[in-house]
């Protein structure tokens, strides 16, 4: 029992599943229980990992079946019951994963400076500091790294423009993951600070900036309280402060900015007038950043993977690193898979894979019904169908599909998914989260969402379609920041791909998914036999019928809540 | 001139020099940072005359972070987390304290999701509606929420005891629907484990 070493995933999707109970109990046991961050396979969590002479993986231990695993683990047998995996690379949900930013999350104890050093930890930074800072930023030039967040700027050019201010310069590292669906920064913060802490740095050499901030959501305190502890271990071990690492001159502070909850704070300038303490509304570029950021300093803003990249790269070396990917496009892209698919969780693949393999190969592939699409990008991202899935991820290919690589969020829908009220969720999203400074996109979203919800009740006719059309791309065009210029995304690209369940809602007035409540006709089919369970369950009692017999619903009197529907066990009732 | 404010935030007094610029054709006011203690009159004759000069020779060039003036945000995050809301006189006798216009705090407080201008029952229910939750039916637990406990989505009830909100993102994607009650997170819901959940609230 001391020889054995365990470990269990608690960053807050571990934690979510009840892997907290766990630790205490093993803990209890008397065993040497280390806490570490999220590994990704968040469909099987929370996850227990033994290590012994083998690594043994344990899946979905909870309160309850924890007494078997250690009754196993007491008589030194495997339990066979729990396990996962030996190895986790054998899995298939691993198999096509290239894990550089997320090497370590879930391996190593997110606070141990030591166990980070001895998984390569600051090697990068060492090496930095033996180059002059324009051979940094030409290495990170070699790597062809582009910003994570989203657009895909190209990250040399950034600091290339900030090395060339003088005098105080600030560090921005964007953490505010205000988009739904997607959790990659937090899981980095949570379960590798280190690695984000070491990539600032660097970048700060490369820039002569000595300040920076991070810039994250109050929403992740588990991310906030470990990036103060990492930031103070830091400190303590010259890793940060004054004259790093021995470094005459090389000075460098990181602070933590709470940020509010604001979807328009991803923007870089809102996000510094966030950090100013003002209200998260951008303003108008130029000037950039670069000249004129933070309390009117010249700034740079990176996503919290881009950061993270910049501490692998420099560590792999950017050659190495630039072999990976397309030619255009190269490196790493951290994924969420969300929504209706079967292994559901935090991946990390080339960029330049096919979306397909993706999809199929490491998420297992559609679940409750025939893959429909996928949805890329978020609120400001758009959708990409089914006969589409070959396109390689890569910046280019999904803005040539209408939508953004986005902070890396793909939620997976299937055939009961209506895409014309899928468009309608993203514009209710946007248009409350529209900051309200630029009037295209506070009216026009508020309007865009109006006649949007006028498709999903069946009312209007097929002209409508062109007007939505006409609007979205208004939106587009005249708005201040990529809130408001993506904003149309989500209706623009699903009208491109499915244009014609539109028209199905406006001219037929059916929703084919089954997704808008308001269109459905609920009937008994003959499959019915007579149980009843329909009619308790029907909260306005308009499902007649004798026991044993067919019942039949009252159309007058539906509500169309679906009640029945969910409970038939029989597939009597259809839903059309 | 010159004159001596003090500020008052977090509890801790900071003491400021003030002055009022022409600028074009706007005012400015610029301040300057003197530290927790409240000088001498000598000393503080010599800190108006450096202030002054200060200001003639180049505009005012703010290096820590204290000088940078108070951050609305912060402060507010702290108000509420005494409070559990911000209440109009507060906000009030902050944008004394701060000499900021009433206007920019209360525009803070109402631009950010995380403050709340009314206070919260004893357990928050916040539903997510996040992407991968709002795809596998959080909508309709809402809905269901809504009506279970006779409340509309924001409204509290009537015996204070619950508030029932929607949340962006809780990013607990892949247990989607998820909930959170205060700060317990909740995954893998339907109808029945919801009800089960509010009923166990006491």
């Amino acid at each position: 029992m001391d020889n054995i070493k365990i470990t269990v995933g608690l960053g807050t999707c571990g934690i979510s599943a009840g892997g907290m109970p766990v630790y205490d109990t093993l803990v209890k046991e008397g065993f040497t229980v280390e806490k570490v961050g999220c590994i990704g396979m968040c469909y099987n969590e929370p996850l227990v990992t033994v290590i012994d002479d083998k690594k043994s993986v344990y899946g979905n231990v909870t309160e309850k079946n924890v007494s078997k695993l250690i009754k196993c683990l007491k008589e030194g047998k495997e339990c066979k019951e729990l396990l996962v995996c030996n190895e986790i690379e054998e899995l298939d949900f691993y198999k096509k994963q290239k894990r550089l930013v997320m090497a370590n999350c879930g391996i190593i104890s997110p606070l141990n400076l030591t166990e980070y050093e001895e998984h390569n930890g600051y090697l990068g930074l060492k090496k930095t500091l033996e180059l002059d800072p324009e051979s940094v930023i030409e290495q990170i030039k070699i790597s062809g790294l582009r910003g994570r967040g989203g657009a895909g700027f190209p990250t040399y050019l950034k600091w290339t423009f900030l090395a060339k201010n003088k005098g105080k310069k600030y560090l921005i590292c964007n953490g505010d993951e205000g988009d739904p669906g997607a959790f990659m920064n937090r899981t980095v913060m949570e379960s590798d600070p280190f690695k984000l802490i070491e990539g600032m740095t660097i970048g700060a050499y490369a820039t002569g900036a000595d300040e920076g901030i991070i810039y994250t959501r109050a929403e992740y305190p588990l991310a906030i309280e470990t990036l103060q502890k990492a930031i103070k271990i830091a400190e303590q071990n010259n890793l940060l402060g004054e004259n790093i690492l021995g470094k005459k001159g090389f000075n460098f502070k990181l602070w933590i900015m709470k940020g509010a909850g604001a979807f328009v704070c991803g923007e870089e300038t809102a996000l510094i007038n966030s950090i100013e303490g003002k209200r998260g509304s951008p303003n108008p570029r130029p000037p950039y950043p670069a000249e004129k950021g933070l309390y009117g300093k010249p700034t740079n803003v990176n996503n919290v993977g881009t950061w993270a990249h910049v501490a692998t790269i420099m560590n792999m070396g950017a050659e190495e690193y630039s072999k990976i990917g397309s030619e255009k496009t190269k490196g790493t892209k951290v994924i969420c898979l969300a929504g209706k698919i079967k292994r559901a969780g935090i991946i990390e693949v080339p960029l330049d894979m096919p979306l397909k393999e993706i999809i199929e190969d490491i998420g297992g592939g559609a679940t409750g019904g025939k893959l429909k699409g996928v949805l890329t990008g978020g609120p400001s991202g758009g959708c990409v169908p089914s006969n589409k899935l070959d396109t390689p991820l890569d910046y280019e290919s999904l803005q040539e599909l209408g939508s953004i690589m986005g902070s890396g969020g793909f939620v997976v829908l299937n055939e009961h998914d209506c895409m014309v009220e899928v468009a309608r969720y993203f514009m209710n999203f946007t248009q409350e989260e529209s900051c309200g400074k630029c009037t295209p996109c506070r009216e026009g979203t508020k309007r865009l969402l109006e006649m949007i919800i006028k498709v999903t009740r069946g009312v209007g006719d097929v002209t409508d379609i062109d007007r939505i059309r006409q609007l979205s791309e208004f939106i587009r065009d005249n708005s201040l920041c990529g809130l408001g210029q993506n904003a149309a995304n989500p209706v623009l690209s699903t009208l491109r791909f499915f244009e014609k369940e539109y028209k199905d809602h406006l001219e037929k007035k059916t929703c084919c998914a089954g997704g808008c409540r308001g269109l459905l006709n609920y009937k008994v089919n003959d499959k019915c036999i007579g149980c009843g369970n329909c009619a308790r369950n029907c909260p306005v009692d308009c499902i007649k019928g004798e026991l044993k017999e067919k019942h039949i619903i009252d159309q007058k009197e539906c509500i169309k809540c679906g009640n029945c529907y969910d409970k038939c066990a029989f597939d009597a009732i259809d839903r059309k | 001139m010159p004159y001596l404010k003090e500020v008052t935030i977090n509890n801790n007094k900071y003491f400021y020099l003030f002055h009022t610029v022409r600028d074009g054709d706007k005012y400015k006011k610029l301040s300057k940072y003197l530290g927790k203690n409240k000088p001498s009159d000598e000393k503080l004759e010599e800190l108006k005359n450096e202030f002054l000069k200060e200001m003639n020779k180049e505009p005012i060039e703010f290096d820590s972070k204290e000088e940078k003036g108070p951050n609305v945000i912060a402060i507010l995050q702290d108000l509420q987390e005494d409070k559990g809301y911000l209440n109009k006189d507060d906000m009030i006798k902050l944008s004394k304290e701060l000499d900021i216009p009433g206007i920019d705090i209360y525009g803070v407080a109402t631009f950010y999701s995380q403050f709340k201008l009314k206070p919260s029952g004893k357990y928050t229910v916040s539903m997510c509606t996040g992407t991968a939750c709002h795809v596998k039916g959080s909508n309709t637990l809402l809905d269901y929420l809504s009506e279970l406990l006779g409340i509309k989505v924001g409204e509290t009830t009537k015996d204070g005891k619950i508030t029932l909100e929607g949340v962006n993102c809780i990013g607990a994607c892949a247990k989607a629907p998820a909930m959170m009650v205060n700060e317990t997170v909740y995954g893998e819901l339907d109808k029945k484990e919801t009800k089960k959940i509010i009923d166990a609230l006491e």
